[in-house]
């Protein structure tokens, strides 16, 4: 087998982009710890603030000042990016224009959302000087995605149109996926146990997702909806497995017409933004509280785009860790989000398998065209390689640090500001793209109404109460490690 | 084309079919199996 065919889209596709960019930043995150030499201390942090003139920090202090951090970082992932927007043929102008426009839009988000007052934690009050505080934690969040909301939907068309050029919501996800595989590199070193059990405890969500939900989904839209096996198939995947992507693969895989996954996509964004919006908060004020890290993996399950469900594992894990600090428990940070985003990935992983299937089904059930062979390469194609660099950068980390090869001391010293102050970038990033591409005109468009009443019921009968259950069955009792003072 | 678009959803839906029926059956009876295996497995060696 030719090895291009293994590396097809290397080049020109988003998924692999977002495995190069997250292992370059891993790469030398790994090179600064083995050299000693800081490659990573230079990206840009942004600490909660009283005093504006401390609202910018460098991952390390000593190295540069948090302005010159800050335009440091736009200049390195400038240049990364646009190398990536340039082989991947976008109109490299046009995108970094864009990007430019969307960055420091969300840096002045970021620092304005970070202030104390609306941040700050009972502890932080102290610590601030401040008598008062809001306690939003992941406020920065809400306010970039509701600012890429407002953009998205009420700015002229010609400015939304240019500002999507360079909003990538799930591109910029996933770089931070790939950084996010170093946190749990770093935590397995000292706690293997816990980390290990949320990786065996997620397989639950491939079960459910595939065998589960998606029959479940199929049949409430031939039986119920009355939809043709064409809708029924990619609305199935879409709300089942991985949103987007597997609508995609699946009207690949079954040779629907172009406006069906089109139309399946756009709800699938537009109701993971409504989930998104509220799921974090009724996760922290309902007794789903009580099982921190069984809320994060229920995100996983029923929030169905990766940009979505890490947003609202984000958002939920600074909620939930605020309303314990003030309850006087401290847990560390991440790790209702990693159950957020491990789910995910188990569903994520197997979406070439089930575009491989469903293209049998077709072929010869459907279609009836017993003759024609499907690719088996179809399965490796539709894999999503951001999760290869995910656990690549979780084993690396692991396996260096575990074997003494680099001390723990050191991997931490290289690689805490790619899975902290990168990482939270491109979070934010992700955001405000989302608001951006999310245009609720969509579900104006001839058809959609039928569409969306299925998608709604489907979400809020089958695949959230489900979920939830699910999540609850095999992630109960497992608490966040407390976090060191 | 605005007829043809019409009708994009609201196409006439295929007759459910015995391999549809068979296919979702044991779709669900084998996750079922498979959750109650890997729930086992959960409770014992880590909850």
């Amino acid at each position: 087998m030719s090895l291009a065919k293994w590396f097809k889209g290397a080049r020109s596709s988003e998924d692999w982009w977002a495995l190069w960019i997250g292992l370059f930043l891993v790469a030398i995150g790994l090179i600064g710890a083995v050299a000693g030499f800081d490659l990573t201390g230079w990206a840009v942090a942004f600490p909660k603030w009283v005093d504006i003139g401390k609202a910018l920090r460098a991952a390390h202090p000593e190295l540069v000042s948090g302005w010159a951090s800050l335009i440091l970082s736009y200049l390195i992932f400038s240049v990364v990016t646009c190398l990536g927007a340039r082989i991947m043929r976008w109109d490299v102008r046009r995108y970094f224009l864009a990007w430019t426009v969307i960055f420091w839009l969300t840096a002045v988000l970021y620092i304005l959302s970070r202030n104390a007052y609306v941040q700050g934690t009972a502890v932080d009050r102290e610590k601030y000087g401040i008598g008062w505080s809001l306690s939003i934690g992941g406020a920065h969040y809400i306010v970039a995605l509701l600012v890429g909301l407002i953009i998205g939907n009420l700015a002229p068309k010609r400015f939304r149109e240019f500002l999507k050029t360079a909003a990538r919501p799930e591109w910029f996800i996933k770089i931070a996926i790939v950084a996010l595989g170093t946190k749990l590199g770093l935590k397995a070193i000292e706690a293997t146990g816990f980390t290990m059990e949320l990786l065996v405890a997620g397989a639950s969500a491939t079960i459910a997702a595939y065998l589960i939900f998606w029959p479940l989904a199929y049949t409430f839209c031939r039986k119920v909806f009355k939809l043709t096996r064409e809708w029924a198939a990619t609305l199935a995947s879409g709300i089942s497995i991985c949103g987007v992507s597997a609508a995609i693969a699946t009207g690949s895989a079954i040779r629907a017409r172009a406006i069906v996954p089109i139309m399946i996509s756009a709800l699938v964004v537009v109701f993971a933004v409504f989930e998104l919006l509220i799921l974090p908060s009724v996760l922290t004020y309902s007794p789903w509280f009580n099982e921190p890290i069984a809320a994060g993996a229920s995100l996983g399950l029923t929030v169905k785009t990766d940009g979505a469900d890490a947003a609202a594992g984000a958002i939920t894990d600074e909620l939930m860790r605020n309303r314990a600090a003030g309850m006087g428990v401290f847990w560390e940070a991440g790790w209702i989000l990693s159950a957020a985003i491990m789910t995910k990935i188990w569903i994520d992983m197997f979406i070439g398998i089930w575009a491989f299937l469903l293209a049998v089904i077709w072929v010869y059930h459907v279609e009836k065209r017993p003759g024609e062979k499907v690719e088996k390469m179809e399965i490796w194609w539709r894999f999503p390689k951001f999760v290869i660099g995910y656990f690549i950068a979780w084993f690396v980390v692991m396996g260096l640090g575990l074997s003494g090869v680099i001390s723990p001391q050191s991997l931490e010293w290289g690689l805490k500001p790619v899975e902290g102050a990168m990482r939270h970038l491109f979070f934010m990033l992700t955001f405000t793209s989302i608001g951006l591409v999310t245009n609720f005109r969509e579900l104006a468009k001839e058809g959609m109404g039928r569409l969306a009443l299925a998608y709604g019921l489907i979400l809020v009968v089958i695949i959230i109460p489900i979920g939830w259950g699910i999540a609850w069955l095999f992630h109960h009792g497992m608490v966040p490690p407390l976090a060191t003072p | 084309m605005a007829e043809e678009k019409k009708n994009e959803v609201s196409a006439e839906a295929e007759p459910w079919e015995g391999w549809e029926a068979g296919l979702v059956r044991w779709s669900i009876i084998a996750g079922l199996i498979a959750l109650v295996i890997l729930g086992a497995l959960v409770n014992i060696f880590i909850l």
